[in-house]
């Protein structure tokens, strides 16, 4: 929930004076101490209220929420804190509850399927430390990569590319050690306090994302085997994405997590997560920043903070451009080229400081991307040049419906629909 | 070389959906259903408290632009939060401390709004360069302005433009419709407005 800081994208547009306002307390830097001694007082409460007697909390009544929370007491609703029920009162509610708990008891125990799903979302929920191992299937390749995840439960993460590459990132998704097993080498990222976390949940976000999910999956798929388990499937969706999960009709374990790319224009066509392990104990070393014996260490500077969006767009073309005279790339969201382009002519295999910005502008693209429909974008560079007649070479539509539009002069404005290629 | 791409260190182009912790189920807190449910299982408070704290302190913060009360309105929320889980079954967390914050939040400065005027000089007290004085000068205008809103054009405003939450999630939030999100923005809107252009004057 944490979004960029243009109070504008997600909103209509204010108007410049309201905004600098808005500007104004976004600005304001939140106090890390204060942060800290909520979480102590936080933390505290739940002991001292574990014993003390259910009361209705103090919601303003006129509130829409108010109201429907309140509706069972209105009489309840004063400014101080009253108990919640009477004994007779709630004696009679039992009988009355009784009734329902069987209707609904029945109800459900016919239709044992979704209970299965909200089991699966209720397990993911409780998870804190787990693993599991995702697969990227790509265009024009049968075998897909293959990757284990390994979370801890303070938030650090591991992933193990092929059996070859090692990643570990912080809590704060930050890369700290990648360590490249064929040539021994350790690539110790350096961190910069000011440094942006990586996106948040990264390449976790399809399990904050079921997680956040209700109870109740959007679709059922029905049964079938899958790696010698009858599984069944559910369909469920946030917003633009749609998970397919498919669990164990036995046990009811999760067994497959697959979603396709959000992204259009990469290679990347399906993603198939398996072999999910909860709640088991990692060994603490899996997550150690230290480099092991043995491995030659190379340090890669600090990610610097960039803007995001359109401006970071701009910013990375601009510095393709600008090596591949004047040529755009085929692609923003496939980075085979760059990576090709940016090593050319680097000194010690060392990316320089602006090497280094470019590809933090670049690595801000895809989140930006998959905020979005693939109807809402559309990236138009692949042949076109600087020196072109001035043509679009990107746009995309922000959630009031506005068009924007990159040229290829680099230069940004405001479209129309009939603009558009 | 390898290039770092900070984002996706190890898998170019397989990353977040969205980049961001959405909140799109429903918050649901039923006391009718929940008071009678005794067999649920205990969450992990220490947990909760780690992940939504600054989450709640952020809300208040820049509804109060006080460190004091925001802290305080936080504590108010924890507490309320332990007692309806105590009332029945919590479905959304995070939905809940966002709503509550937001409400809790609007009411102190309501209430703060009635009893004490805020003191003209209080506006850009502890502040140095120009440009920073009138930043907090507006920061402080637009709280009084927000305060003196009907609470769910209040609540409304704060959550799309403070907390940055997109239409449909406000409206998961404060269980209203989106069109009634879109309506009251843009009264609210309509009404800052037009207190922006008399305190413009004022200065």
């Amino acid at each position: 929930m944490s979004r960029t800081n243009n109070p504008q994208d997600h909103a209509p547009e204010l108007e410049p004076q309201l905004e600098a306002a808005v500007w104004s307390v976004l600005s304001e830097p939140l106090d890390a101490e204060a942060i800290a001694r909520v979480k102590a007082r936080a933390a505290a409460i739940r002991a001292e209220h574990s014993s003390a007697p259910v009361i209705l909390p103090p919601v303003p009544s006129s509130h829409p929420i108010a109201s429907s929370a309140h509706e069972l007491e209105q009489t309840h609703s004063t400014q101080l804190p009253v108990p919640f029920l009477s004994r007779s009162l709630m004696m009679k509610c039992l009988s009355t509850v009784a009734g329902i708990v069987i209707v609904v008891g029945a109800t459900f125990m016919l239709q044992s399927t979704p209970s299965a799903f909200g089991q699966v979302i209720e397990q993911l929920r409780a998870a804190r430390s787990y693993t599991y191992v995702s697969r990227l299937y790509t265009e024009g390749n049968t075998k897909p990569i293959e990757t284990k995840v390994m979370v801890a439960e303070d938030g650090r993460q591991r992933n193990e590319l092929s059996g070859e590459t090692v990643s570990i990132m912080d809590s704060s998704s930050r890369a700290r050690l990648t360590l490249i097993k064929g040539s021994k080498r350790a690539l110790v990222h350096e961190v910069d306090p000011q440094q942006p976390g990586g996106p948040k949940n990264g390449q976790l976000a399809w399990l904050e994302n079921l997680k956040a999910h209700g109870d109740k999956p959007d679709e059922q798929l029905g049964k079938k085997m899958l790696d010698g388990r009858s599984v069944e499937g559910f369909v469920a969706k946030q917003g633009q994405y749609a998970y397919t999960v498919w669990i164990d009709t036995k046990t009811r374990e999760l067994v497959q997590v697959e979603h396709e790319m959000f992204v259009k224009g990469s290679s990347i066509t399906k993603v198939v997560m398996t072999d999910f392990r909860f709640n088991e104990s990692l060994d603490e070393s899996l997550f150690s920043f230290d480099v092991p014996e043995g491995y030659a260490i190379q340090k890669l500077l600090p990610i610097p903070k960039v803007a995001g969006g359109e401006k970071s767009i701009v910013e990375a073309l601009r510095g393709y451009t600008k090596r591949s005279d004047g040529k755009f790339p085929k692609s923003i969201s496939e980075w085979g080229e760059w990576a090709v382009l940016f090593s050319t002519g680097s000194k010690d295999g060392q990316p320089n400081e602006e090497t280094t910005e470019i590809m933090a502008h670049l690595g801000s693209i895809l989140p930006f991307l998959m905020e979005r429909s693939k109807d809402d974008y559309q990236y138009l560079g692949a042949g076109k040049s600087v020196d072109d007649k001035r043509c679009i070479v990107f746009w995309y539509r922000n959630k009031d419906a506005t068009l924007r539009a990159i040229y290829n002069d680099l230069s940004v404005a405001d479209v129309q629909e009939k603009d558009l290629p | 070389m390898l290039l770092q791409f900070p984002q996706f260190p190890v898998i170019s182009g397989y990353g977040s959906p969205t980049g961001n912790d959405y909140l799109i189920d429903v918050p649901c807190i039923s006391y009718r259903k929940g008071a009678f449910m005794p067999n649920e299982k205990s969450p992990d408070w220490g947990r909760i408290v780690d992940r939504h704290a600054e989450r709640v302190f952020r809300i208040a913060f820049r509804i109060l632009g006080s460190v004091h009360d925001a802290e305080d309105v936080s504590q108010i929320v924890f507490t309320e939060a332990v007692q309806m889980h105590a009332a029945g079954p919590v479905q959304s967390w995070t939905g809940l401390f966002v709503r509550l914050a937001t409400l809790r939040a609007i009411d102190l400065s309501r209430r703060r709004r009635s009893t004490v005027e805020l003191d003209e000089g209080d506006r850009v007290s502890n502040v140095g360069p120009p440009e920073e004085a009138v930043g907090a000068e507006l920061a402080a205008w637009l709280r009084e302005a927000a305060s003196k809103l009907p609470e769910q054009q209040a609540a409304i405003f704060s959550l799309t433009y403070f907390e940055q939450l997109d239409r449909d999630e406000v409206a998961a939030v404060l269980s209203v419709s989106p069109e009634t999100v879109s309506t009251a923005l843009y009264k609210a809107r309509q009404r800052l407005m037009s207190q922006i252009t008399v305190f413009h004057g004022e200065r």
